[in-house]
């Protein structure tokens, strides 16, 4: 008995100091590995390259337009369908499944990435269609009709115009127009306005010869470019460029021209036309300027007469840009990514558009 | 079996304890043993580190970036792209007075800067592995070769094989990932030019290109004031008593009209096809015309009167002017038609209002960039 005894306490003092012993072990901290994923869209579908895996992934079949983030989910848009692809469960689902008769366009994700705003154009007999501004909510996956528009086409002598969004003020106000050889926009207020007032023009104005469109926005301020197409049209004396609109006040703060622009903290990157006079977005460099000193610099130094840069985005931790090339020629297009960190750029590979770069 | 004897038998007598203390040291003595063997053991080898985490966004710019160009030598051959295709054709030579630069992708500036050799060749080698990028610079700015009494620049700029063109110094590019690189070279012709002078120069200004003028005169050094007029794309001056001319597409400088006169080499007129020069002289108005096609000097009037003024002279066309002047006997101010008459400029009374001869203009400042001309002539398109 005594000898059991001894030999159990043996047993556990060896065993004591041994946890002891492994809890005295140097601990290395635990380092969470970074990961970049990038989404975009070929010809055929939606596709996935990540920084933990070579190649690439094809996550969803099909012909789609835009790919845009909304929290943990893409929209993936076509003019047919409006699918939403979760990112956490890698399932796609239709929130608006494809019907001939209806046309889905004009997706914008509210800033807080809640919402999705989006444009049903509804085709009524032959000639007639209407259009009907709808919310689907990210979180619980309800849709809602905003408004809607007077059905067109009836009168043959009628306007036929198309509703249209340019993304959201802010987190409660949506920027809505009509397009018809032009569009132009005006705030919309979810949950208070019930439709689009006549006269909308203040965020955004486009006529023959003019473009005044909003490129981006942040916290109810929108940063939008002005332009004379044809300065012919006695238009010559308008100030043009580069402009932030606060509480409706206009103020120009650089002569820059450009197709697409996104915001990040004090910074503005821009995709500038290098070369002004052109009428489409050829011969543009991505530009950062930065508001608070005003300074420029030049990111990218391959601009060429033939193709356009446009569709400039940020990653969703700001490390990165991307942007869509378009070879005007061959209508060739390829997503380019410039990494912020390490002053790098390039593209991917052919045949790509519209991507999403999402930091882990 | 034989019974032992009382006094025989053995006694057990147990062996003597060690005292407590002792066996409760010894236990914890054999207890702190076997902890430290455990401790020992559980302690183990120490933990390999763990590898630094990888960058993602190193892992996709590795994985898409164009492998980076460090080939041993890269050579670039300039040449005066002559039929501006883009392309280095066979009758095309090289073309020296540039040079390359190149700096690492992110630096503020270059590195390196090599000129090219009389061939129009530069080459760099020895590069490391990096992410490079390039421009080109036209080596010289200066104002250029002299045309009779003006310089002008030779700029020249850049013709990419698409045949688009761009300027020198170029913007900073990436590396192209090859050995050889051709770049054509072509003289850079404004689209037009502004003309304007100031009090005793004339300056021609690229409105694209307003760091440096594009070509100004050297003629005069008086400081004072001299008319420079302008007709189409020819400047005309009164220089040494006579008309001078300059082509400014030909980069010529003649005579227009000699001898020619005017009192101060401001006060005078020309006709819009620069053969007649009208001037004050001495408060008559006097004249010149290009090949005596109608002779020279003072107008009379059809009277015969000599007709006084201070020059407020409208050329009507080529070869008749109104002018308000007053008669040298009557002192009476009319409006005159002058023309040619009899071989000679002859100015004919009307009953026109004096305001019919329109005062000169005000001349018009032009202002940008550095420049800052008194007087805008106008535009040449080139």
């Amino acid at each position: 008995m005594k000898y059991a005894l001894a030999i159990i306490g043996a047993i556990l003092a060896i065993a004591v100091g041994f946890f002891v012993g492994r809890s005295q072990r140097a601990v290395m901290p635990e380092q969470k590995q970074e990961q970049v994923d990038i989404y975009y869209l070929r010809a055929d579908g939606l596709y996935k390259t990540s920084s933990a895996k070579e190649g690439e992934e094809r996550l969803l079949e099909g012909e789609f337009r835009n790919v845009l983030a909304a929290q943990d989910k893409l929209v993936v848009a076509s003019e047919s369908a409006f699918l939403v692809y979760n990112l956490l469960t890698n399932q796609a689902s239709a929130i608006e499944p494809v019907t001939p008769q209806v046309n889905y366009f004009g997706y914008a994700v509210s800033t807080d990435g809640l919402r999705v705003a989006y444009v049903k154009n509804i085709q009524l007999g032959d000639i007639g269609f209407k259009n009907e501004l709808w919310l689907w909510d990210v979180g619980s996956g309800e849709k809602k009709k905003l408004f809607q528009e007077p059905e067109l086409g009836a009168d043959p002598e009628g306007v036929y115009y198309t509703l249209v969004t340019n993304g959201w003020l802010d987190d409660k106000r949506l920027l809505v127009g009509r397009a018809y050889e032009g569009a132009s926009f005006c705030p919309f207020t979810v949950g208070t306005d019930t439709k689009l007032p006549q006269q909308c023009s203040s965020y955004g104005f486009e006529q023959i010869g003019l473009s005044d469109r909003i490129l981006a926005t942040d916290n109810g301020v929108a940063y939008g470019v002005k332009r004379i197409v044809f300065p012919e049209g006695g238009l010559q004396r308008d100030q043009t460029g580069l402009y932030q609109l606060v509480n409706d006040q206009k103020q120009f703060i650089s002569a820059d021209i450009a197709s697409s622009l996104v915001k990040s903290g004090d910074v503005l990157y821009l995709t500038k036309l290098v070369d002004e006079a052109n009428f489409s977005p050829i011969k543009s460099d991505i530009f950062s300027f930065n508001l608070k000193d005003e300074s420029t610099n030049r990111l990218t130094h391959d601009a060429t007469s033939v193709d356009t840069k446009e569709n400039l985005r940020l990653s969703n931790k700001g490390r990165f840009l991307s942007w869509d090339s378009n070879q005007i020629s061959t209508n060739a297009t390829k997503v380019w990514v410039y990494d912020l960190k390490l002053n790098q750029y390039y593209p991917l590979s052919e045949g790509t558009w519209s991507a999403v770069v999402i930091e882990h | 079996m034989p019974e032992l004897q009382e006094e025989q038998i053995p006694v057990y007598q147990p062996q003597p304890t060690p005292p407590k203390w002792l066996l409760i040291a010894g236990g914890f003595v054999t207890i702190l043993l076997l902890f430290g063997l455990g401790f020992w053991l559980g302690k183990g080898k120490p933990l390999p580190p763990k590898p630094t985490p990888i960058d993602p966004g190193q892992v996709l710019a590795d994985r898409f970036s164009q492998p980076v160009a460090a080939p041993g030598q890269i050579t670039f051959i300039f040449f005066n792209d002559a039929n501006r295709n883009g392309v280095f054709d066979q009758n095309e030579l090289g073309y020296s007075n540039v040079s390359v630069e190149l700096r690492r992708r992110g630096q503020p500036s270059a590195f390196q800067t090599v000129p090219a050799d009389t061939q129009g060749r530069v080459t760099v080698s020895g590069l490391t592995p990096a992410d490079y990028e390039v421009r080109y610079w036209f080596a010289d700015f200066d104002l250029g070769p002299s045309y009779g009494d003006f310089n002008m620049r030779n700029w020249y700029e850049i013709v990419t094989p698409t045949g688009a063109s761009k300027p020198f110094p170029s913007d900073w590019e990436s590396l192209p990932n090859e050995t050889e690189i051709k770049v054509g070279v072509a003289e850079y012709i404004p689209d037009k030019l502004i003309v304007g002078q100031t009090q005793s120069q004339l300056f021609l200004v690229d409105p694209t290109k307003l760091e440096f003028s594009y070509g100004e005169s050297h003629v005069f050094t008086d400081g004072n004031w001299h008319r420079f007029t302008l007709i189409g794309d020819k400047v005309y001056y009164l220089y040494n008593n006579e008309l001078r001319q300059f082509d400014i597409k030909n980069r010529l400088t003649q005579t227009a009209i000699k001898p020619a006169y005017g009192i101060d080499d401001f006060n005078y007129r020309l006709s819009p096809d620069a053969k007649t020069l009208v001037y004050l002289d001495n408060g008559e108005l006097s004249y010149i015309t290009r090949d005596d096609w109608c002779g020279q000097g003072a107008i009379f009037d059809s009277e015969g009167y000599r007709l006084l003024g201070n020059l407020q002279v409208n050329f009507r066309d080529n070869q008749q002017l109104v002018a308000v002047a007053r008669n040298s006997t009557t002192n009476i101010v009319k409006v005159y038609l002058i023309g040619c008459h009899e071989g000679r400029l002859e100015g004919f009374a009307t009953d026109w209002a004096l305001d019919t001869v329109a005062p000169d203009p005000v001349p018009a400042a032009w202002q940008q960039g550095n420049f800052k001309l008194d007087i805008l002539l106008g535009e040449v398109d080139l």
